[in-house]
Formats: structure tokens, C-alpha cells, sequence
């Protein structure tokens, strides 16, 4: 099959991923198993359409924007399939809402074919950037539950472990994350580091994260962990969609 | 007062604080460069001299957040000593206990290899290299292959080239590529692909109807004289290449003559018709050269992150194993 017919497949598995996620809105208020095979048939379907783009480009394909919306939102619903156990409402239709929102704005750019540039073919970049995407998805997670434990006072204790797990995996994926980010750096750039938005932002969310692990060591500042999330997650957004949007960066997408 | 202030030092809530703030400086001075970009022109990679160098109310975030980071990492430091030795002291063995300390180490040294990239790092402009060796210090640089290769839609994909690195008697090689440099002393010295194609390495020029092939520098002689081609100029405002000429004759003034590239532009050079007729090209290589003595403290810091997130890892592994 040539390129061309693999972007057009992978298109194709958008548009049906997308439908199936829709439905979502219905079934992921219903019970745990149902909801897990509507998110599990979606999962699967984006992942046989990233496939395709791989294979049409025969790399990673993450070289453009459609294709980095689309590859956070596939990290957003697998969270969600690896916290399909919990109960809470507005938690899972947060974290589903984040993800179908970048779904959706993915629809809005091009979706053809690109090549990536020849400072993306490494191997470093291979792994720093899904990495960075599953840590997004889980501060999202974080932020779900930040909201949900303002609304739902007896799912607290719940959410508090969620957060902190959010928090906790996603700083540790995160540090090996910006490893390999400063490894390609030093590769391609010659530098670890750059007085560039994407990277100081990069390094202010790992600054906050880190701290907000060790809020466990300060008790008046416990409670304030569903804050923090919310803080997080939207230091974050300005670090994923921010840089490229409202203040230049070498590294726009 | 030394015990209070050592106390304050080494207090969790201090590095919490501190952690959260140079976050917050980080955030405005991105900002601020954004923003308000004309303090920062000139500003490039990781350098931080530039704010020493140009100080300027403007850097205000930067003056706090260095100061910042040094609390920071003293305070790091003494935490980790403090756990390490209450654990050692209560004989803990178990090496997962440590992960997090190391981290903390592994942060110290990342923060000094920020420091001294940060105020030692420099950056030559980019040169050539091509089939002939081009000195470099102590070293020759010479291409000895290229290759590349591109995308169906003529966007380059790879470009492989083999560098020779002589030293003294000893010739060793490495590829050169995009995401591939050429390193020298443990990656302190590091050469960056700039960009890649055919460069001029000499000339053809016709003298009493012989042609003669001379690399720039180099030299032929003209009824007694020696006549260097010292120079080529290709400038978009002339229409064609001119070879500068320079003879030189003993116990005379050295004189200097422009031939144009073409039959009809020949010149008298030392009383014999001198026609530029071609220019040799060979592959090359542009290059960008960057040292930084910070690269070997940097990799510390990635295996002291490695050992130390593995362990963390093992032991959540074993958190979640003990509550299943």
C-alpha cells in the first residue's frame, strides 16, 4: 500500500475513533465494563490510524499538529482505561473532556502527509515525546480528580490518591522525559538547554512538580494538593499549547 | 542563631517555597523575554553570562531565580544528607530507600552543570571542511565521504558524512550528521552539521594555451615569477566568479590582478595571457563548533537520574506488589 493510501486509512480511523469516542459521553456513564470496551474499540482504532501514519512516513508520527492533538488524546483515554475502575462521574468525564477536546481541535488542521524533519530522526526524540504526552495525561488525571474531589465530598480520600499518583508518575516520566529531551539537545543543538519557551516552561513544570511531591512534608499545605492540580494542569497546557500558540518558540509544532 | 539558620536551611518547607518560586520566576522571565524581547538580543543556548554582562533591571527575575536555585541546592543537599544519615543510622540496608536521595544528588549536579555551561560555554562560527585537511587545534579535519538521501518529496531525510580526525600519527573517523556530531575531549568539543554540498577548493587557469589546476594558495609560476591564487570571489553582486592573482618576484613589489571567470576576460599576468577557465568543487561539510566543559558534569547528572528514578521505580513496583 502506498503512502497516500495509508494517510487516507489513517483519516478513515480518525472519523471512526472519533464516533466511537462520542458515544462515549453516553456509556461512560454507565457501568465499568461497558464504558472500558467503548474506551478499549477507541484506543484500538487510533492506534491502527497512528499506525497507518507511521508506516506512510515510516517514523514516528508525531511531525505536525493533527498528529500531536491526536497522539495526547490517545494518552488521555489511556489513562482513563488505567482508572476505569473509579467511580467518580466527574472525574472520568474531565479527563475524557480534555482528550475529546484535543480530538476534536485535531480535526481543525491539516491532516496530510508530512515528512519529519531531519533533526526529528532520532532516537531521543522517539522517546521524549510520547513520554512527555503519557506525563501530560496523567497530570490531567490529576486534575480530574482535583475537580472532582471539590465536588464529590466523599470520594475525597479517592481522589487525594489520585492526584497524588498523577503527580507522582508523572514527575518520575517526566524527569527521564526531559533526560532524553536534553540528550536529542545536546545531539542536534548543542545544548541540554535553551532560553526557549517550550524548554524553561519544560523546566517550570518540573520545578512545580517536584515540589508539589513533597507538599506531603508540610501538613497545612496537604489540603491544597487539589489546587495544585488544577495549577498544574493548566502550567502544563501553557507548556504544551501555549508555546506554540501565544509566544514563539523554536520549538512550535 | 547558626543552629536556627541551619535548621531553616535544611527545612523541607524551605524547599517547597523556593521550589514553587523559581517555578514562578521561570514562568516571568519567559514571559518578560516574550514580551518585552529588546533587553534580551543577543541572548543564546544556555548562557547566563549575558546577564552578568549586560546587567540590567529588566533581569531582575534572573538575579532572584539564580539566588533562588542556590538556596535551592543547598537546601536540597542538606536534606538529602539529613535523610541519608537518620536511614543509615537506623541501618537501613535496603538499597530502594535511597532512589529519592540520589535524585537529589543527581538535581545538585545538574544545577552546577547549568552553572558552568551556563558561564563557560562558547560557540565558533561555522567553517568548512572539505577533501583537503582543515586544521582545528591540535588537530586536521578532512571529509572523506558523503552521503545522502531524501523524502519522495525532495526534503532531505539523512546526510552522512565521514570525518578523518588526525592527531599527530594517529587518524581516527566519525560520522557527521544531523543529530550526529562530531565530538572531541568526552563530548566537550562538539561539531554540528550546519549544512552540507559542494564547496570551491581551487581553479583552472589557462596560461600559454596549458591549463593548470591550483587549489586556493597554491602557486604556479609565470616566467620567473610566483603567481598565488589567493582568492575567490562569489559574491551575488558580481556576475561572475573573479580569482585574485598575486605575483610575487623576488627583490620587486608583490602585484595583485582580478581575472574573471571566461574566455573573454582574460588578463596579462607577469607578460603571459591568463585565462580563468573553471573552478573545482568537492564535497563539504559546513560545520558549527561548540564547547562545553559542562558535558561530562551533565552526563553525571543523566546516571545519577537513571540509578535513582530505577530505584524509585523498584520500589513503587514493590509497593503495589505488597498491596496485591
Amino acid at each position: 500500500m502506498d503512502a497516500k493510501s495509508l494517510i487516507n486509512l489513517s483519516i478513515l480511523g480518525y472519523w471512526v475513533s472519533f464516533g466511537v469516542y462520542t458515544s462515549f459521553w453516553y456509556f461512560g456513564l454507565g457501568e465499568r465494563s461497558t464504558r472500558g470496551k467503548v474506551l478499549m474499540t477507541g484506543l484500538a482504532l487510533q492506534l491502527l490510524s497512528l499506525m497507518c501514519r507511521g508506516m506512510a512516513i515510516e517514523y514516528l508520527p508525531l511531525t505536525n499538529k493533527f498528529e500531536s492533538f491526536y497522539a495526547f488524546s490517545f494518552a488521555a483515554f489511556l489513562v482513563l482505561l488505567w482508572t476505569n475502575r473509579v467511580e467518580s462521574l466527574l472525574y472520568r468525564l474531565t479527563l475524557f473532556g480534555v482528550g475529546y477536546g484535543f480530538l476534536t481541535a485535531a480535526a481543525f488542521w491539516p491532516k496530510g502527509l508530512s515528512y519529519p524533519p531531519p533533526l526529528m530522526l532520532t532516537i531521543w526524540y522517539v522517546l521524549h515525546v510520547p513520554l512527555s504526552f503519557m506525563c501530560y495525561a496523567l497530570w490531567t488525571s490529576s486534575l480530574a480528580a482535583g475537580i472532582a474531589y471539590f465536588r464529590s465530598p466523599d470520594r475525597r480520600q479517592e481522589m487525594v490518591e489520585l492526584i497524588d499518583n498523577g503527580f507522582m508518575y508523572g514527575l518520575l516520566g517526566f524527569s527521564v522525559s526531559m533526560l532524553f529531551g536534553g540528550l536529542w539537545g545536546y545531539v542536534a543543538w548543542g545544548d541540554y538547554f535553551l532560553w526557549d519557551a517550550k524548554v524553561v516552561w519544560s523546566v517550570v513544570l518540573w520545578l512545580f512538580y517536584s515540589a508539589c511531591i513533597h507538599v506531603d512534608h508540610w501538613p497545612r499545605l496537604k489540603g491544597y494538593k487539589p489546587h495544585l492540580a488544577v495549577a498544574g494542569f493548566l502550567i502544563m497546557f501553557f507548556t504544551y499549547v501555549g508555546t506554540s500558540f501565544f509566544i514563539s518558540s523554536s520549538h512550535r509544532f | 542563631m547558626l543552629t536556627r539558620g541551619y535548621d531553616l536551611l535544611k527545612s523541607t518547607k524551605l524547599g517547597i517555597v523556593v521550589g514553587f518560586a523559581t517555578a514562578g520566576l521561570l514562568m516571568i522571565g519567559s514571559l518578560q523575554m516574550n514580551f518585552y524581547p529588546a533587553p534580551y538580543a543577543g541572548l543564546a543556548g544556555e548562557d547566563i553570562r549575558f546577564f552578568f554582562d549586560k546587567p540590567s533591571l529588566a533581569h531582575w527575575w534572573f538575579y532572584l531565580l539564580f539566588l533562588g536555585l542556590g538556596i535551592y541546592g543547598i537546601n536540597a543537599f542538606l536534606c538529602t544528607l539529613d535523610s541519608v544519615l537518620v536511614r543509615l543510622r537506623a541501618g537501613a540496608t535496603n538499597l530502594t530507600l535511597y532512589g529519592g536521595s540520589i535524585c537529589h544528588l543527581a538535581f545538585l549536579v545538574t544545577l552546577l552543570a547549568h552553572l558552568v555551561g551556563g558561564l563557560y560555554t562558547t560557540q565558533e562560527k561555522p567553517f568548512t571542511i572539505g577533501e583537503s585537511p582543515t586544521p582545528f587545534k591540535d588537530v586536521e579535519l578532512r571529509l572523506a565521504g558523503l552521503e545522502t538521501t531524501q523524502y519522495p518529496n525532495g526534503m532531505p531525510k539523512e546526510v552522512r558524512a565521514v570525518i578523518k580526525i588526525k592527531k599527530g600519527d594517529k587518524e581516527t573517523e566519525q560520522i557527521l550528521g544531523y543529530n550526529h556530531p562530531v565530538t572531541l575531549d568526552h563530548g566537550k568539543e562538539e561539531f554540528l552539521l550546519k549544512d552540507y554540498g559542494e564547496a570551491p577548493q581551487g581553479v583552472v587557469l589557462r596560461v600559454a594555451e596549458r591549463s593548470h589546476h591550483l587549489a586556493l594558495k597554491e602557486s604556479l609560476n609565470i616566467n620567473g615569477a610566483n603567481v598565488q591564487a589567493a582568492g575567490l570571489f562569489m559574491h551575488p553582486s558580481l556576475q561572475r566568479p573573479v580569482v585574485r592573482l598575486v605575483a610575487n618576484k623576488e627583490g620587486e613589489n608583490p602585484r595583485q590582478v582580478y581575472v574573471t571567470l571566461g574566455e573573454t576576460s582574460s588578463k596579462v599576468v607577469e607578460g603571459a595571457q591568463v585565462f580563468f577557465e573553471d573552478i573545482k568543487v568537492s564535497q563539504a561539510v559546513a560545520v558549527g563548533l561548540k564547547e562545553n566543559p559542562s558535558v561530562p558534569l551533565a552526563l553525571g547528572a543523566v546516571l545519577l537520574f537513571c540509578v535513582g528514578v530505577v530505584l524509585v521505580i523498584v520500589r513503587l513496583i514493590k509497593r503495589i506488589a505488597h498491596q496485591f
